[in-house]
């Protein structure tokens, strides 16, 4: 497995915290990972590991477009009609906004699984230094990362799919069906984001891929 | 084809998003990081700003999908 974990900005070094927790499951699973962490997550970094190490699980965290997947200070990393084929015939799993728009869809991996609108993150402001405590991010960032964290355990794209489909609504119906334990900013702020999230997670490809 | 946020909508969302705390953060990608009234201020321009038509958009689809 090869993971990309930008740390340029807010949003990617809250990203890559909660994605290290995917090495540990990947480990334990004997799986072996390539982390390509902070100033490594660049397209040549990148370019090299897929080319000489050949991972059949990709795993993106960054920010993106309707054609592009970025690392490191929002350089691209893949980018639709330049190198694209570095994902021919891989899982491919990413946290990057629109990407599974276009770039998903027309690639030729085996199968991707991402979001092909905005990706919302909603944090808690006094916990940016420590993005493992911030709990108000919990929801978006366990939901959207329950589907890597099953591919690792071996389970196939679809059924990594629909566990992270499944956490995003255990979420929902935490924060709905439990209103009185909750404040107003979770019940008008937090539930929008996650609900339009779980709308924008999609999967082209294979379901039945695995590693 | 964008279909045009009325005031009322822009109006709604704007009270929903008064419940943020000062110290909450919102992320919308490249649109960037943004505190509470920064959103606010997205969404009162939603019909020329793509991040503040999308937070209208979030709302309003949420709302619905509560009736459903």
């Amino acid at each position: 497995m090869l993971i990309t974990l930008p740390d340029s900005d807010l949003t990617t070094s809250y990203l890559s915290a909660w994605s290290e927790e995917i090495i540990t499951i990947a480990e334990k699973n004997g799986i072996k990972s390539i982390p390509l962490r902070g100033h490594r997550a660049t397209q040549s970094h990148v370019d090299k590991t897929i080319r000489s190490k050949n991972p059949s699980f990709l795993v993106f965290n960054g920010h993106g477009s309707d054609t592009s997947i970025c690392g490191q200070n929002d350089k691209p990393l893949i980018t639709l009609g330049e190198n694209e084929n570095l994902l021919d015939s891989k899982i491919v799993h990413a946290v990057s906004c629109n990407s599974a728009k276009k770039l998903g869809k027309e690639c030729k991996a085996k199968v991707f699984v991402g979001y092909d609108s905005i990706f919302w993150l909603y944090m808690d402001g006094n916990k940016t230094s420590k993005p493992l405590k911030d709990m108000k991010v919990k929801p978006i960032l366990e939901s959207a990362l329950e589907a890597p964290k099953q591919i690792v355990k071996r389970k196939t794209a679809g059924e990594a799919y629909e566990k992270s489909q499944e956490k995003y609504q255990k979420h929902i119906n935490e924060l709905t069906l439990s209103s009185s334990k909750h404040t107003a900013e979770e019940l008008q702020v937090i539930l929008p984001f996650l609900h339009w999230n779980k709308n924008c997670q999609i999967l082209h490809g294979d379901p039945s891929a695995r590693i | 084809m964008i279909i045009m946020v009325t005031k009322d909508e822009i109006e709604l969302v704007v009270a929903r998003l008064r419940a943020m705390p000062d110290n909450a953060l919102v992320s919308a990608g490249f649109g960037g990081v943004m505190n509470r009234e920064q959103l606010i201020e997205h969404v009162k321009n939603a019909n020329k700003d793509e991040v503040g038509r999308k937070v209208v958009e979030a709302h309003l689809n949420y709302i619905r999908s509560c009736g459903k």
